[in-house]
């Protein structure tokens, strides 16, 4: 399928143009052409693949895909995927130097590894349950080292004098443990730096985790950040030869361009090469690798060179990244955002239906 | 002077040295001028020498160590009338270390405990005295005289020398510069008070147009004011002490100088000046004054006398003429037993520069030139205050010994240190600065406001107090002259440090590298000058005086004498200066046009460090930069060696500065500046790129910078002020600039990093509103702690009885709401720290006693007294959370409650949020992330900026900013946007297209809520925010119902008394010109003060509901709806004998 001009995105120097796609059923309507959008084409069209799987982060590439419901999907990430994460913290002692609500705060941010599927929400006022909190603590106290020598670094003269996530310690209520088994809730990474104690320093308290959505506060949103990109595409409009072929391939700091030999038919992976080869030869800049471009107009940004290249964007054709925080698994996170948009589908076509 | 001869092993350091010892080596001067690279280094180094607030401490230790000496020497036998033998002798004067006395004990303190418990940081003065008793002498020592508050970081605070640990130990910020007091508990700054220079001669216009030479004379005794005015042809003198203007002539036949001829011959016999002295002489002659006796009668009768109380003293008019010419007028210039050639040879000089500038041949002195102007500093304010304080301490003393020795017959021998009582001098200095009230009686001078409390909102705002320099011009007028930027200040006040509206250019700020001088000796130097060649001037005839190869030699205003090569004379004591032989920063300045050379050493010259340049050679090589920067050199090493050196705004005068080693001319230069940074202060240096802003918008930031929240030291959590604002997450700025790391801003940082996209979004942005990212607030942008103090002290009562604290009643009994209200209190009355307290709760249970008058006859009794309860409220906005609880006394042994009740704030709307380029602005909207735009590497902006910020504002440093905050993002560094300096943008630019980014620094984005990519690349990076302390929460106000005022029954005003909005006199013409007169009605009686009153009438008097007095009647009276403050006016009146009536008439409905 190649994408036809009117469908790109255009990428001008200044500005771009055509950003916006045309989504209304009736909008081609006089030239007697139906636009509204139509399930089995849809899904006929539609491409997933995976180009990434990381703890960290997952890309996709989606192809025949409009921008709204990609973007339904990467705002249900951010603020509708339901996580765990502390929301009260009952501080019984807290000597440090981190006020009591700002060592909350920070408490609050810490992703917690917990499936939030096997909770359910928590109503303000309500008794803790084991099926809606999740109860960490925190008891921590900082003390003179007597092996150290004298200073050393903090970290040595002192025991304890840094608190890390580590440290919150799941304490399981009712059948939570045979639930989740052993450590089986836990903060996802070990080393987050909640506070640093002196000593004699304190810090005893108990967090508890409650089930929410990024709406509510960031700390439960599942993910750093979820986004996406159009596919750019890179097209010569017409020959550029010799220098400035050399000068366009150096240009470019993503390495899009390279050179091509025509004479010899031989294309070169760099500039040593390029040397080599006997002046006599012809070479011209070509499109390697469209996908790096970035849409730095560097090599537009001479005078008239955009009438020689032309880059655009594919408007239906996205790599879709995932930045999990680890609260959920980051292969789970998709589906999950799947179910909530269905969900939601679900719920306005019952209501849809209750009002018929 | 090259210090650190034991490690001269290396051979690196061998070469240095010879450099450093100049082996005269002309092949290395001739080599072409190279750059010093990083010449900017002698600015730390300066500084670490010197320190921020070098100028305050230097003054204050000159005041402890030199001039209170002096001022004992000056006042130092006290004697009485009643015995002729009595005397007391002060033989020395030391100050002690700062200390307090309580129950007899006296210990030692430190600031902070100063600070925590309301006490004043002072240290006893000791004198030694040797006086008599009876008929014995005795030497006392070590006998305390008072108690002088004590600078910190000055040579006597505690904290001098200390390292960081030691400070830390000490509850002190190691980053906090010290230079100020603490008086009562608060830290109090006197701020630098500019000032006219004394003793040197200015050639103004007076308000008639008329030219006239004035002089402000000033010795330790007296300050006067000598003019010489030249009106309808003829010169004047002018003095407060005579009653009128004494003609020229008359005055110098009475300083002995009779012939005219001579006195032509001093002016200046060139036919220029003869010719214009002919009216004076004429007058002279009309008045018939040949002799000077006859000229000092004349002076005589002319006398102002308003010494009543020397009446028995009565002197003759030519005594009274010979005492003013003597000691009043032009009192700087000595006169020795009656020899007035020095102050003849003065006055001649006046009339010269006088004519010169009558004859057009120079034009007046520029007032606000700033070689004539001088600092004065907290060392010579408090010298001022302490002489007088002094002298009323002798005063006292010796009023003591004539009361007690003029009595016949004494019961115990008269012991004067006994009578000697430190609070004279303890509360005058005290309160002196603990009100800023200036009073010295000598010099009648009354002056308010010269110290301020030190702002401690951050970090800048202190650091920036410390450099203020206020002057005495009337705020009020509207001058322009004091309130521009003077040529002369360059490289000594800031350019852009001044605040808005009416202090506008009155209230001014030092540069990064300024110095203000302390006095220095004078006698060495004058004998100095005369060995070089001076000679007396009264030695001379007026002839040779004027001659036009001889110049006269000034020492700070006085004529010390003549020279015959005075560019010589200048060259060699440069020279010797350079060599360490004369103080470094004493001036000297060559004047051609009046053919006279300056000498200066006093106190208040401003004075900034260059760098010497000799054949188009800067004598300051990298090598040396390089030996300061391995810390084996220090910036006083080079002074010392005569590399770099002080030059006052006098001297500059003489010197050619380049900017650059491009710019040094081999043949003209003297000079090499140091940075061009340096001529911002310490405000000003915090913003990047300054250079590239409209200039106004760098004044507006140096205003706002000192209202950023951030941190303020490192003891910020032990500090109880009364309001502190603390941002959580301050960061350093990704745009730093040499000053910042100069100042430690980067340690002590008001601001956060945010990512800002400029771009309209919504209509929430306009007007300069921002959108705020929901989820940065989320995570901790903006975040702030406010503390604040909730100071109770318990009282004494006269019969014994005192406030208490104790366990609230309620805490085991008492109602559901009482145990509300005391729930955050425990058993002893006082908070549980980390307690929650909502508005309506208690922070302190304190009871006073019922019955505070009648004496209680025993200890029974005490206990019986009953008590009311006097919880204290805590009224704040929100709920708040108890931080810590201070529990100590102050010097009265009075118990004193110190609550700190700290809230945590996220920012909402309608908070105010600032750049570093005068670009503020409030949030208009919060936003939550998934409609916030993204670029394609998910990075959504914290802020979101409307475009139609730039334009008008032209503030291109903020452009730069970002673009130098992002390329530093991305290649991971810190970027440098010094003034005049800093990294180029096309660096940055080209560092942003390596990492894929535009070389404009525009990205695309992607609509949060549509999903598709924006119509316009949109520029986006990091820029520095810091927040403000105006937030929406301390102001937003409303009501509907609440309190009033009890004489007028209308609304209270103000958000503190929940006061009503007033409806004032412009909106009521608004609602006049409408003709709304039915609300004019509403808004103006029924809902502020409608009130029922009862008029007569037949009377048309306001009475009673039913009997009219003054009619005897009640037939008449109707019921009238007025505003109650009406009704009061008329009550006014009429308690004045106006009668004000109110005539009604019978309303007719038909």
């Amino acid at each position: 399928m190649s994408p036809s001009f009117h469908n790109n995105v255009h990428i001008g120097y200044h500005t771009p143009s055509n950003t916006q796609g045309v989504y209304a059923s009736s909008a081609y309507h006089p030239l007697g052409v139906d636009n509204s959008f139509d399930l089995e084409t849809f899904l006929n069209e539609l491409h997933l693949s995976m180009v990434k799987n990381t703890e960290e982060e997952i890309i996709l590439e989606l192809v025949g895909i409009d921008a709204p419901l990609i973007n339904a999907l990467r705002r249900i990430l951010i603020a509708e995927v339901p996580t765990m994460a502390i929301e009260y913290v009952l501080i019984s002692d807290n000597t440090s130097v981190i006020h009591d609500e700002i060592l909350a705060h920070r408490l609050g941010l810490i992703p917690i590894r917990a499936d939030p599927e096997s909770f359910q929400e928590y109503h303000k006022g309500e008794e803790p349950q084991p099926d809606n909190t999740i109860v960490l603590k925190l008891c921590l106290e900082c003390k003179q080292n007597p092996q150290a020598r004298p200073g050393a670094e903090p970290e040595e003269l002192y025991i304890n004098s840094n608190v890390y996530s580590k440290d919150l310690v799941w304490q399981p209520l009712g059948n939570q443990l045979e639930r989740f088994g052993e450590n089986g809730i836990r903060p996802v990474l070990d080393d987050i730096l909640i506070a640093k104690l002196r000593p004699n320093q304190r810090i005893e308290l108990e967090a508890r985790c409650i089930k929410g959505i990024g709406k509510e506060h960031a700390k439960w949103s599942p993910v750093a950040t979820a986004y996406y990109a159009m596919l750019p595409q890179v097209e010569l409009l017409q020959e550029i030869r010799d220098e400035e072929a050399r000068r366009l391939v150096q240009k470019c700091p993503m390495k899009v361009f390279d050179l091509e030999d025509i004479a010899k038919r031989q294309s070169c992976a760099d500039d040593d090469d390029l040397s080599d080869n006997d002046n006599n030869s012809v070479v011209i800049a070509k499109v390697v690798e469209p996908c790096r471009c970035t849409m730095c107009r560097e090599c537009i940004r001479e005078e008239g060179w955009d009438k020689k290249i032309r880059l655009s964007k594919v408007r239906d054709h996205f790599f879709f990244s995932i930045e999990g925080t680890g609260a959920i698994p980051t292969d789970q996170l998709f589906p999950r955002a799947l179910k909530v948009l269905r969900d939601k589908c679900d719920m306005l076509l019952s209501f849809l239906e209750s009002i018929r | 002077m090259w210090s650190s001869a034991d490690v001269a092993q290396d051979p690196q350091e061998e070469d240095l040295k010879n450099i450093l010892f100049q082996g005269e080596n002309q092949e290395q001067l001739r080599k072409p001028i190279k750059s010093i690279a990083d010449k900017w280094l002698l600015v730390p180094a300066f500084l670490k020498l010197r320190g921020l607030v070098k100028q305050h401490i230097e003054s204050f230790n000159f005041l402890i160590e030199k001039e209170l000496a002096k001022i004992v020497a000056a006042n130092e036998k006290v004697t009485c009338d009643a015995d002729q033998t009595f005397y007391l002798r002060y033989l020395g004067i030391r100050v002690g270390t700062p200390a307090i006395e309580e129950d007899l004990v006296v210990s030692k303190v430190t600031p902070q405990e100063c600070r925590l418990r309301d006490l004043t940081y002072a240290a006893p003065i000791y004198v030694d005295v040797r006086y008599t008793r009876g008929k014995e002498v005795l030497i006392r020592k070590d006998v305390v005289i008072g108690r002088i508050p004590i600078m910190l970081r000055s040579s006597h605070c505690i904290l001098t020398g200390k390292n960081d640990q030691q400070l830390a130990s000490l509850g002190e910020c190691p980053l906090d510069p010290g230079g100020y007091f603490i008086i009562r508990g608060t830290e109090r700054v006197i701020l630098i008070q500019e000032q006219l220079s004394k003793n040197r001669i200015i050639i103004e216009e007076d308000k008639k147009g008329n030219y006239c030479a004035t002089v402000t004379s000033s010795t330790h005794e007296r300050k006067s004011r000598t003019s010489l005015v030249y009106k309808s042809d003829k010169i004047y003198l002018r003095h407060n002490s005579l009653t009128e203007d004494i003609p020229i002539w008359i005055v110098f036949k009475a300083l002995e100088v009779e012939s005219d001829q001579e006195i032509v011959q001093l002016i200046g016999s060139e036919p220029i000046f003869a010719q214009a002295l002919l009216p004076c002489i004429e007058d002279c002659i009309s008045r018939n004054i040949q002799t000077r006796w006859q000229a000092l009668e004349y002076i005589g009768s002319k006398v102002r006398l308003y010494r009543k109380g020397y009446s028995f003293l009565r002197r003759s008019v030519v005594e009274e003429a010979q005492e003013v010419l003597a000691g009043v007028v032009l009192s700087h210039i000595p006169t020795f037993q009656h020899n007035f050639r020095n102050k003849s040879i003065y006055l001649a000089f006046m009339v010269r520069r006088l004519l010169t500038v009558a004859e057009n041949l120079t034009i007046v002195d520029d007032k606000d030139y700033y070689g004539n102007k001088r600092l004065e500093l907290a060392g010579q304010l408090l010298s001022l205050l302490f002489e007088d304080l002094f002298k009323k301490f002798n005063a006292d003393l010796k009023r003591h010994a004539d009361m007690v020795l003029s009595k016949p017959n004494r019961a115990a021998q008269f012991d004067i240190v006994k009578c000697m009582r430190p609070d004279t001098i303890s509360v005058g200095l005290e309160n002196a600065i603990g009100t800023g009230n200036w009073t010295v009686k000598r010099f009648r001078m009354h002056r308010a406001g010269i110290t301020q409390v030190l702002s401690r909102l951050s970090y800048i705002a202190a650091l920036g107090m410390m450099t203020r320099v206020t002057s005495q011009f009337e705020k009020t007028r509207k001058i322009s002259g004091p309130r521009s930027l003077q040529g002369s200040q360059w490289g000594l006040l800031c350019p852009s440090d001044t605040p808005e509206g009416e202090s506008c250019g009155l209230v001014k700020n030092l540069a990064l590298t300024a110095h203000v001088t302390t006095d220095a000796e004078e006698e060495p130097l004058i004998r100095l000058c005369y060995i070089l060649g001076v000679e007396d001037a009264t030695l001379f005839s007026g002839d040779e005086l004027n001659h036009p190869l001889h110049y006269r030699i000034f020492l700070n205003g006085k004529l010390l004498g003549i020279h015959r090569s005075a560019f010589y004379f200048a060259n060699i004591f440069r020279l010797l200066r350079r060599k360490g032989a004369v103080g470094e920063f004493v001036s000297i300045f060559v004047n051609e046009t009046e053919n006279v050379v300056y000498l200066s050493c006093d106190s208040g010259r401003i004075c900034r460090p260059l760098i010497i340049v000799e054949n188009g050679q800067p004598k300051v090589t990298p090598q040396h930069i390089e030996a300061l920067e391995r810390n084996q050199l220090q910036f006083s090493d080079l002074v010392q060696q005569g590399l770099v050196e002080y030059l006052d705004v006098n001297e500059e005068n003489n010197a050619l500065i380049a900017l650059s080693e491009e710019d040094i001319d081999p043949s003209k230069t003297t000079h090499l500046e140091i940075s061009p940074l340096a001529i911002l202060g310490v405000c000003a240096g915090v913003i990047p790129y300054p250079h590239h802003n409209q200039s106004p918008r760098n004044t507006y930031q140096c205003a706002m910078g000192k209202q950023a929240i951030g941190y303020i030291g490192y003891n910020q959590h032990l500090r109880t002020d009364t309001l502190l604002y603390l941002l959580s997450y301050a960061q350093k700025p990704l745009v730093s600039t040499k000053t910042i790391s100069f100042i430690k801003y980067d340690e002590l940082p008001g601001g956060q990093n945010a990512i800002v996209a400029v771009m309209s979004y919504s209509g929430y942005d306009i007007e300069d509103a921002l959108i705020l990212n929901q989820s940065s607030l989320d995570r901790g942008y903006g975040r702030c702690c406010v503390v604040r103090k909730h100071a109770v002290g318990l009282r004494r009562y006269p019969n014994g009885t005192c406030d208490r604290v104790c366990r609230p009643p309620s805490l085991s009994e008492g109602s559901e709401r009482s145990n509300h209200k005391f729930a955050c209190l425990e058993e002893d009355g006082l908070p549980r720290v980390g307690a929650r307290i909502s508005p309506g709760q208690a922070y302190l249970y304190k009871e006073t006693p019922m019955d505070t008058m009648t004496t209680m006859t025993s200890q029974q009794s005490i206990q019986q007294v009953g008590y009311r309860a006097q919880p204290w409220m805590y009224k704040g906005p929100d709920d708040a959370v108890i931080d810590r609880v201070v529990v100590t006394c102050n010097p009265s042994s009075h118990a004193l409650f110190k609550v700190m009740i700290r809230e945590t704030r996220t920012p909402e709307i309608g908070d105010k949020f600032s750049s570093r380029h005068g670009q503020k602005g409030v949030c208009g909207l919060i936003v939550p992330q998934e409609d916030m735009p993204f670029n394609e590497q998910g990075i959504c902006p914290d802020i979101i900026m409307n475009p139609h910020g730039f334009p008008s504002r032209m503030t291109v440093g903020k452009l730069l900013e970002l673009m130098a905050a992002k390329s530093g993002v991305l290649s991971g560094e810190l970027k440098d946007g010094t003034a005049f300096g800093g990294d180029p943008l096309e660096d940055c630019a080209s560092m942003l297209v390596q990492h894929g980014f535009s070389y404009t620094g525009k990205d695309i984005l992607y609509s949060g809520m549509t999903g598709e990519p924006l119509q316009a690349y949109v520029f986006m990076g990091p820029i520095y925010y810091q927040k403000l302390k105006h937030m929406v929460k301390d102001k937003m106000h409303a009501r509907a119902r609440g309190p009033r005022a009890v004489l007028t029954r209308q609304p209270t005003e103000g958000r503190s008394r929940d006061g009503g909005l007033r409806l004032g006199e412009m909106e009521r013409d608004c609602l006049i010109g409408y003709g709304a007169s039915m609300l004019i009605m509403e808004r103006l009686m029924h809902s502020s003060d409608a009130f029922i009153a009862h008029v007569c009438r037949q009377c048309g008097l306001i009475v009673s509901k039913d009997w009219c007095p003054t009619c005897a009647s009640a037939l008449y009276i109707r019921p009238l709806k007025i505003p109650y403050a009406c009704k009061l006016l008329f009550q006014e009146l009429q308690s004045m004998n106006i009668w004000p009536r109110i005539m009604l008439e019978e309303w007719n409905s038909s």
